[in-house]
């Protein structure tokens, strides 16, 4: 979306980064046309109407709605979340984490790192109440609660990076009737780099499928 | 697909599923009757409750300075009771705030939609009670300023020496820690679309600080997408998450070999007199906050009727878990172990002994009768008589083991001083304090959730009974055009 | 899911007669064969038969009370996703008053061959003296015959309310089984755990540990759930249900069986840290002698196979959906309900104190307490439906489907 003419060279820094800030910021990247912006009154209505639209051979489709509407991924063609994943590699960092503290802290005797007396950042293996020095068992509850603490960070961190949150500005708040997607209203949007977009019969499409309301949006 | 649809709307079904969502509302109902809260102009009883609410937490502040110029010695904690009313707040208000998450968790994986008019008030009461208890661990260091270095994974410059990892109290800062971390994290996705729908209504600053506050949200599918699934993983965390904490805070007592406190079943058995504590406490504010603001068509009378049966069992669970540790201690033949139970019951403490037992096992039990389930003057004084039985549930397990030592010698009782008894009501004034201010700012329902829940109703799946039009007589719906009724998705 | 569905191929909910009776061959067949070894075992070496048939009547029963429990639980939380195979449930529910039967050879002849309580030498224990008011062998009669009694009037109670239904498809037997499950709960819980706490905690009479009850009853959750699975499966092979259970009721049937392995652990870690913290002797007794010789391996598969494996297997949503998956996980489930109770009560008796000892009466008691259970379980299908028709709830369990 970053630069939809076709056949140039490939993008440099700048076209990727600049327009990312700008959104971030809230500032317009430029003025051409993002796409159509179609209200429907109920989420079965979006989800036939963006069932349609894909058949009839869009690819670049997006849904605006209040609460998930179940069934429209499926409809217009989003793939399923890719967080589990990054949530589990991170979570058994955690579990490594907390296992690298206390194993070092507290049973490391090796060579110390030169200069960690400085920081105080020296192990210190010291014998208590006949416990051993580390123990998987007395690890156990740490080991846990870092794995979940890190698991919890990726997944709403992971979350936004995946949505591209914080953005500020996006070209779909321009749509006149915008404040009502997060309140009773469903749009479907269809982006202008579509290859199969045209204008007014794009609009059109979106009429006979029953929306009540369905105008261009301009990426300003 | 109509031919699936039982839209009757009387249903025989809908007797014992009433629809969770009344008045026949629509989308937009929702939004304006949620969001209008926050709003609208700030009622006279808000200012006259949290002007009440603010002076007692002006009292907590005043009670802990004074704890921190003079010592922990103003405590009424002394050999050979060191721990008494500061562990027994602070596990009592862990335990309140994990309803929040079993709310917003287990009954989320459980598909129970229920959660869905209660778990945003539910996950703040969370946050606030975590923070009230986190004061008590944290003043009893006696010089809080320096926790940090003393708990946390620091380097310690006054010892240049390590945490010891060994100690449960060290996994107890992690598992508070992190269940405070997670709590708010969990707290804030689930704002996150609400903001946004706040935004859409605002003007000016406000809505430049709910768009920020929103991080620019906009409900495309695409966000939806990796919202559920990430609203999906932190249910699925947080669910071993709550079970971790509770346990971890009944290691402080249960690694020991203190006769009454070491015994296995300790883990799972805080677990549920935490649950049970908590859903007691969701119970007394939700029956406040939806009479004050008017949400009797969003918490209806069965989501407070489910609350109730989850109380009845909960309280089942822990009064099996007080007869299997009697059993056990005579089973056992320890003489120590059968003394202490014995004392417990009969010795000094008998009086908090059999509170905690009518309180906690014998009153649950009116629940039993459907009447008095949903009877909102006996719910809401069983919920309080529940809330006074877990603290005192507490105080049992740590002042009656104590107080008996190996030596008669050393044998005492434990009374609290006017600065314990202060420091606990402050908290909570604290609590309150919070609570009233999260009702009047944020959105104290999961709009987008209860949509959600809406939507069903007016679009039920093949087999579900539909309710769109099971309508409450006390409500006017705002006149809004709505759309289509149910059924005709299929 | 609005907009689309599958048309359903609609599946007979009466078992075809030959199968029934192909069914019930095998398990006849079983059930001679288990038998006749058993009773060879018997007179060859009657302590060995007894703590063979310990461990498969404990295995077995424990897997009908976590059906018991979760039968009550769907009633009470009115659950759609279950309601296709709850009448599995409730067959495997209903197959307890047989119990009874099986724990007559333990309670009449093999007591005192198994329990150090009641073996004359007892008299100078004064730790079992001091508990001769519970571990006294009339007692242990009468309390057994209490529980099934409870069992099985729970059972057919709910059982009973639960077939009327099929044919009235009326809302009062929901309600009359609700009535039921409620207080049935916290019978099932307190029960479930005595039986434990007798019936496997007292082999050892000096050792104790609160959460023993749960622990027992936990693993015989997941195995249920394992059960469960498999019957499913065998009735899918078969063309039986075939589109009634769909891959949406198996999903949560493994994130069930996943769920349930994690509970385990938790409960068995927190037993085996509070033990090894506190390491008083009276205590540690227990792991010291599964730690001895062989029996450390067993320790050590423990954790492996009831945690990390299922972990492993079923953590992923495309594993819960894969049915080969699932019969693997369910398959090494069931086997490992097995290996913990071998664990939890072999190493009681002091010939296997320095490590275990596969015995063929092992596999010949496993066959003969789950061919007996599973005749029972197997006699419900004949006439009844095969799923709770009836049930409110039904037509929207059938097209439940995952989020």
């Amino acid at each position: 979306m970053a630069n939809n003419h076709a056949g140039l060279p490939s993008p440099t820094l700048g076209d990727l980064v600049l327009p990312k800030l700008y959104s971030l910021f809230g500032i317009a990247n430029k003025d051409s046309l993002y796409g159509a912006v179609a209200e429907f009154e109920d989420g079965p209505q979006l989800v036939a109407a963006g069932a349609k639209v894909k058949e009839a051979g869009y690819t670049k489709l997006d849904a605006l709605s209040p609460f998930p509407v179940h069934g429209i991924d499926d409809a217009i063609g989003v793939p399923r979340s890719i967080l589990g994943f990054i949530v589990i590699c991170i979570a058994f960092c955690g579990t490594f984490a907390a296992f690298l503290l206390m194993w070092y802290t507290g049973a490391y005797s090796g060579p110390q790192i030169p200069g960690c007396e400085l920081v105080g950042l020296c192990s210190y293996p010291l014998v208590i109440g006949g416990k051993p020095l580390f123990h998987w068992v007395f690890g156990l509850p740490i080991m846990f609660e870092l794995s979940i603490l890190f698991a919890a960070f990726a997944s709403v961190i992971g979350m936004f990076a995946l949505n591209g949150l914080p953005r500020m500005h996006h070209p779909t708040f321009n749509y006149s009737g915008i404040h009502r997607a997060t309140d009773d209203r469903f749009m479907l949007v269809v982006e202008a780099s579509d290859p199969k977009f045209k204008a007014e019969e794009t609009l059109e499409l979106l009429r006979s499928l029953g929306a009540v309301h369905a105008e261009l949006v301009e990426d300003k | 697909m109509a031919a699936h649809n039982n839209s009757a709307a009387n249903h025989p079904l809908l007797e014992v599923n009433p629809p969770l969502v009344l008045g026949g509302q629509s989308y937009h109902d929702v939004t304006e009757s949620v969001s209008s809260i926050s709003e609208g102009k700030t009622p006279k009883q808000w200012y006259i409750l949290i002007s009440i609410t603010a002076s007692i937490t002006v009292m907590l502040f005043g009670m802990l300075a004074y704890l921190v110029a003079n010592g922990i010695g103003v405590w009424g904690n002394n050999a050979p009771v060191y721990w008494a009313w500061d562990i027994t707040n602070f596990v009592f208000w862990i335990g309140i705030g994990h309803a929040g998450t079993l709310i917003s968790a287990i009954l989320f994986l459980f598909r129970q939609k229920w959660r869905t008019s209660i778990n945003r008030s539910a996950e703040a009461m969370t946050l606030f009670a975590v923070a009230c208890a986190m004061i008590f661990p944290l003043f009893h260091t006696g010089r809080p300023w320096r926790a940090a270095y003393w708990l946390g994974p620091t380097p310690n410059p006054d010892l240049v020496m390590w945490q010891n990892f060994r100690s449960p109290l060290m996994w107890d800062v992690f598992a508070v820690s992190t269940y405070a971390t997670v709590s708010a994290l969990f707290w804030y996705v689930g704002l996150v679309p609400d903001l946004a729908t706040l935004r859409d209504r605002a003007r000016g600053i406000r809505q430049r600080i709910f768009h920020i506050a929103s991080l620019g949200w906009r409900g495309s599918a695409r966000h939806w997408r990796n919202y559920e699934m990430a609203y999906l993983i932190l249910a699925g965390i947080s669910t071993p998450l709550v079970l971790s904490v509770h346990t971890i805070v009944s290691f402080d007592f249960a690694t020991s070999v203190l006769p009454g406190w070491h015994t296995t079943i300790f883990p799972p058995y805080f677990v549920a007199g935490a649950i049970f504590s908590g859903f007691a406490c969701v119970l007394t504010l939700l029956i406040i906050a939806r009479w004050a603001l008017n949400l009797e068509h969003l918490i209806t009378l069965k989501h407070l009727e489910n609350m109730n049966k989850v109380i009845l069992v909960t309280g089942w669970v822990v009064g099996l878990a007080y007869g299997t540790e009697f059993f056990i201690a005579w089973y056992s033949g320890n003489p120590y172990e059968q003394f202490v139970f014995i004392n417990r019951a009969f010795g000094p403490y008998a009086w908090a002994y059999w509170t905690m037992i009518s309180c906690n096992v014998i009153s649950p039990n009116f629940f039993w009768f459907k009447k008095l389930r949903n009877s909102i003057p006996v719910m809401f004084v069983l919920s309080l008589v529940v809330n006074v039985g877990m603290w005192f549930e507490r105080f049992v397990i740590i002042a009656t083991s104590l107080h008996r030592d190996f030596l008669p010698s050393s044998w005492g009782y434990f009374q609290p001083t006017y600065v314990d008894i202060c420091t606990f009501i402050g908290t909570i004034g604290l609590f309150l304090t919070l609570f009233l201010l999260f009702c009047r700012f944020l959105p104290i329902i999961a709009i987008s959730e209860v949509k959600g829940v809406l939507a069903e109703q007016r679009n039920p799946g093949p087999g579900v009974v539909a309710t769109s039009k099971v309508v409450d007589p006390k409500f006017e719906p705002v006149p809004v055009a709505v759309g289509t009724t149910e059924g005709s998705g299929h | 899911m609005a907009g689309h569905h599958h048309d359903h191929a609609v599946d007979s909910y009466q078992l075809d007669p030959g199968k029934w009776s192909t069914g019930r061959n095998v398990l006849a067949f079983i059930a001679l064969l288990s038998w006749a070894l058993l009773g060879f075992g018997y007179f060859n070496d009657h302590e060995r038969f007894f703590q063979s048939y310990l461990v498969a009547f404990c295995m077995g029963t424990f897997i009908i009370l976590g059906a018991t429990f979760f039968v009550y639980v769907q009633y009470l939380t009115g659950s759609a996703w279950s309601v296709p195979i709850r009448r599995i449930l409730e067959n495997i529910m209903v197959s307890i008053p047989i119990g009874a039967l099986l724990f007559i050879p333990i309670a009449f002849a093999g007591v005192d061959d198994l329990y150090k309580w009641a073996k004359p030498e007892a008299i100078s224990d004064a730790l079992i003296q001091a508990k001769k008011a519970f571990l006294n062998v009339g007692g242990f009669r009468l309390r057994a015959g209490i529980l099934f009694a409870l069992w099985s009037i729970w059972a057919f109670a709910i059982w009973t309310s639960s077939t009327k239904q099929d044919k009235t498809k009326s809302i009062e037997q929901m309600k009359t089984s609700s009535r039921w499950a409620a207080p049935g709960l916290l019978v099932v819980c307190l029960t479930g755990c005595l039986a434990a706490f007798e019936w496997i905690m007292s082999l050892d009479p000096h050792w104790y540990s609160t959460i023993f009850g749960l622990y027992c009853m936990a693993g015989g959750c997941v195995a249920m759930w394992a059960t469960v699975t498999l019957i499913s499966l065998g009735f899918r092979s078969n063309g039986v249900l075939a589109n009634t259970i769909t891959v949406e009721h198996y999903h949560d049937l493994g994130k069930w069986m996943f769920a349930l392995s994690v509970f385990w652990t938790y409960l068995a870690a927190s037993q085996y840290l509070l033990i090894w913290y506190a390491s008083i002797p009276e205590e540690t007794i227990y792991y010291k002698e599964r730690m001895h010789g062989s029996w450390a391996w067993v320790s050590v598969l423990l954790p492996i196979g009831r945690f990390v494996v299922p972990f492993a297997l079923l953590v992923g949503r495309s594993a819960k959906r894969n049915l080969k998956v699932l019969r693997i996980a369910a398959i090494w489930i069931l086997f490992m309900e097995f290996v913990d109770m071998y664990w939890m009560i072999m190493p009681n008796f002091h010939e296997y104190a320095h490590g275990f000892h596969l015995h063929w009466l092992d596999l010949a008691a496993l066959g003969g307490v789950f061919s007996v259970y599973g005749l029972v379980f197997w006699s419900r299908f004949k006439s009844n439906s095969l799923v709770v028709e009836g049930d409110m709830r039904f037509e929207q369990g059938l097209h439940f489907h995952q989020v």
